[in-house]
C-alpha cells in the first residue's frame, strides 16, 4: 500500500496520517504532476507498473488483482534516474522549448528549495510566455508564489499572485476540482463544499491522548482554511461605529508595519463574494514590534454603496506577551450588487495599531489607510 | 497479508471520504483541447513521477514498487 498526496503543505498531510495511524509510504504531490482531477483514486497496479484495477470495490481486489497472475508486458519503460538534476535541466532550456522550460520549472519548484523559488517562478513564467493557455502551468505558478509566500524569501503580492494564477488555471479548465478546491481553501464561505482542515484540533487533542506527540505544522491553518460553509451571507450591522471617522490619527504608512492584501473570488461565475485577506507584519528593518500591553489591532472597512460585509470592525487579540513580532492577519467576507460593475471597485478601509520600534526605542499609535481592491468577477 | 491490505484499503477509502469525494462531473464548458487532465485506466502503466516522500522529502516514485503489487491511494487531507 503506498499513496500519494495532492496537498500544498505536506506536514498537515503528516499529521493527517499520523491521527488516522496509517503507516503506509506517502509521495508529495504539490504540483498536481499527476495531472488527476479528483480525488480520492484507489489504483491496484501489478508488478509491472501496470494499472489492473481502478477504484476497485474491496471485494474485487482479492479476487481480481491480488489472486490473479499477470503477464508481463512485452516493452518495459526503463526506470529513470531519481535524482533531480536541475544543472542538466537547466542546459536543456537552451533549446526554448515549452517542455524544457516547464521540467526545469517543475524541478525548480519541488527541489530547488525555498531559496531558488524565485528563479521557479521565473521559468514557469517564460514557459506560460511560450503556451499561455496551459492550465497546468498557470496553477504550477501558482504553488510557487504560495510556496514563495509562506517561505522567508516572501515577496509583496506572492499571495494574491497565487490566487490570480490558480484562478487563471480554473478558468482554462473549469471541471479541474483540485485547482478549484485550491482556491476554495482560502475563498469565502458560500463557495465553500466543506471546512478545509477544521479536522487538525480534533486530530491534535486525540494524537495527545494516545501519548504522542502531534506532528507540527509549518503553516497554521485558519481563518478561511477551517471555516464552514455557509448557504446565505451574513452582513455586519451598519450601526457598528467607525473608530477613527475623522482620520486624527497618525499615519504609519508602511514605516513600521507592512501590510499586505489578498482578494480570493468565489470560483463560482454566479457568485459576486469575495474573501478579502489583510496580513500585518512588522517591518523589520525598522526592528518593529508589536506593543502588547496597550489595545488591541483594529480594522476597519467601509464598502461603498451597495455593497456589504460580513464585519465592518475587526479587533484582533493581543498574545499574553509584553512584546512580539508575528505577523496578524485579518479576513472577512464581502458582497458586491447583483448587477456588477465590469471594473475594479476599492474599499476604503484602515487598521489602527499599537508599535514600538526597537527594544527600547519609541511606542505609537498608529493608522494605515488599506485600499482594498476587488476585481469584476470573470465567467468560470 | 492479504486481511491487512484489505484493511488498509478500507481504512484509506474512508480517510478519501473524509475529505469529500470530488466527482469528475464534466459541466460541458470545458473545451477538451484546453484540458489536461489525467484519468487513469486499467492496462496503462503507472506514470513514474518523481515527488518527494513524505518521511524524509528525499526523492520517490512509484516505480520504487515495481517487482511488488501496490495498492496506490491518490488523496488528499483537505
Amino acid at each position: 500500500m503506498a499513496g500519494i498526496i495532492e496537498e500544498q503543505h505536506p506536514d498537515r498531510a503528516r499529521l493527517f496520517m499520523q491521527w488516522k495511524q496509517m503507516r503506509w509510504p506517502i509521495l508529495v504531490d504539490s504540483l498536481n504532476l499527476l495531472g488527476t482531477s479528483a480525488v480520492p483514486i484507489t489504483l491496484a497496479i501489478d508488478e509491472y507498473g501496470v494499472i489492473r484495477l481502478v477504484n476497485p470495490k474491496h471485494e474485487e481486489i482479492e479476487e481480481k488483482f491480488l489472486n490473479q497472475t499477470f503477464e508481463k508486458p512485452a516493452r518495459l519503460p526503463a526506470v529513470e534516474d531519481i535524482a533531480p538534476d536541475l544543472h542538466s535541466l537547466k542546459q536543456a532550456t537552451r533549446a526554448n522549448t515549452a517542455k524544457a522550460w516547464e521540467t526545469y520549472a517543475n524541478t525548480l519548484a519541488e527541489w530547488g528549495g525555498p531559496e531558488r523559488l524565485s528563479e521557479a517562478i521565473e521559468a514557469y513564467q517564460h514557459t506560460l510566455r511560450l503556451e499561455p493557455e496551459m492550465g497546468p502551468l498557470h496553477f504550477r505558478l501558482g504553488v510557487a508564489y504560495r510556496k514563495r509566500y509562506d517561505s522567508e524569501f516572501r515577496q509583496p503580492e506572492d499571495f494574491q499572485k497565487a490566487v490570480e494564477q490558480w484562478s487563471a488555471a480554473l478558468e482554462i479548465d473549469p471541471n479541474q476540482y483540485i485547482w478549484r478546491r485550491r482556491i476554495q481553501q482560502y475563498g469565502p464561505r458560500l463557495d465553500k463544499p466543506y471546512p478545509f482542515y477544521d479536522w487538525v484540533e480534533t486530530a491534535r487533542k486525540e494524537i495527545a491522548a494516545r501519548g504522542e506527540t502531534p506532528a507540527p505544522l509549518s503553516v497554521e491553518p485558519a481563518g478561511a482554511e477551517i471555516a464552514h460553509p455557509e448557504k446565505t451571507f451574513a452582513a455586519a450591522a451598519t450601526s457598528v461605529k467607525d473608530p477613527d471617522p475623522r482620520g486624527r490619527i497618525l499615519r504609519d504608512d508602511g514605516q513600521f508595519v507592512q501590510v499586505e492584501t489578498a482578494v480570493v473570488p468565489d470560483t463560482r461565475a454566479e457568485d459576486v463574494t469575495d474573501r478579502v485577506h489583510v496580513m500585518f507584519r512588522p517591518n523589520p528593518a525598522k526592528k518593529a514590534h508589536w506593543n502588547n500591553e496597550a489595545g488591541n489591532l483594529v480594522f476597519w472597512v467601509n464598502p461603498p454603496a451597495g455593497w456589504k460585509v460580513s464585519q465592518r470592525l475587526v479587533s484582533v487579540p493581543n498574545p499574553p506577551e509584553a512584546v512580539s513580532k508575528e505577523p496578524r492577519e485579518v479576513e472577512f467576507e464581502v458582497r458586491g450588487p447583483e448587477q456588477r460593475s465590469a471594473r475594479p471597485v476599492t474599499l476604503s478601509a484602515y487598521v489602527l495599531y499599537y508599535v514600538c520600534e526597537d527594544v527600547n526605542g519609541v511606542c505609537m499609535y498608529r493608522r494605515q489607510d488599506v485600499p482594498i481592491t476587488i476585481a469584476p468577477h470573470e465567467l468560470k | 497479508m492479504k486481511k491487512w491490505i484489505m484493511g488498509i484499503v478500507a481504512i484509506g477509502l474512508a480517510a478519501g471520504g473524509l475529505t469529500g469525494i470530488m466527482l469528475n462531473r464534466d459541466t460541458g464548458r470545458t473545451d477538451p483541447l484546453r484540458s489536461h487532465s489525467v484519468e487513469f485506466h486499467e492496462g496503462q502503466m503507472i506514470p513514474a513521477l518523481i515527488f518527494p516522500r513524505l518521511r524524509d522529502g528525499r526523492p520517490g516514485s512509484v516505480a520504487d514498487f515495481r517487482g511488488k503489487k501496490l495498492i496506490l491511494h491518490i488523496f488528499a487531507s483537505w
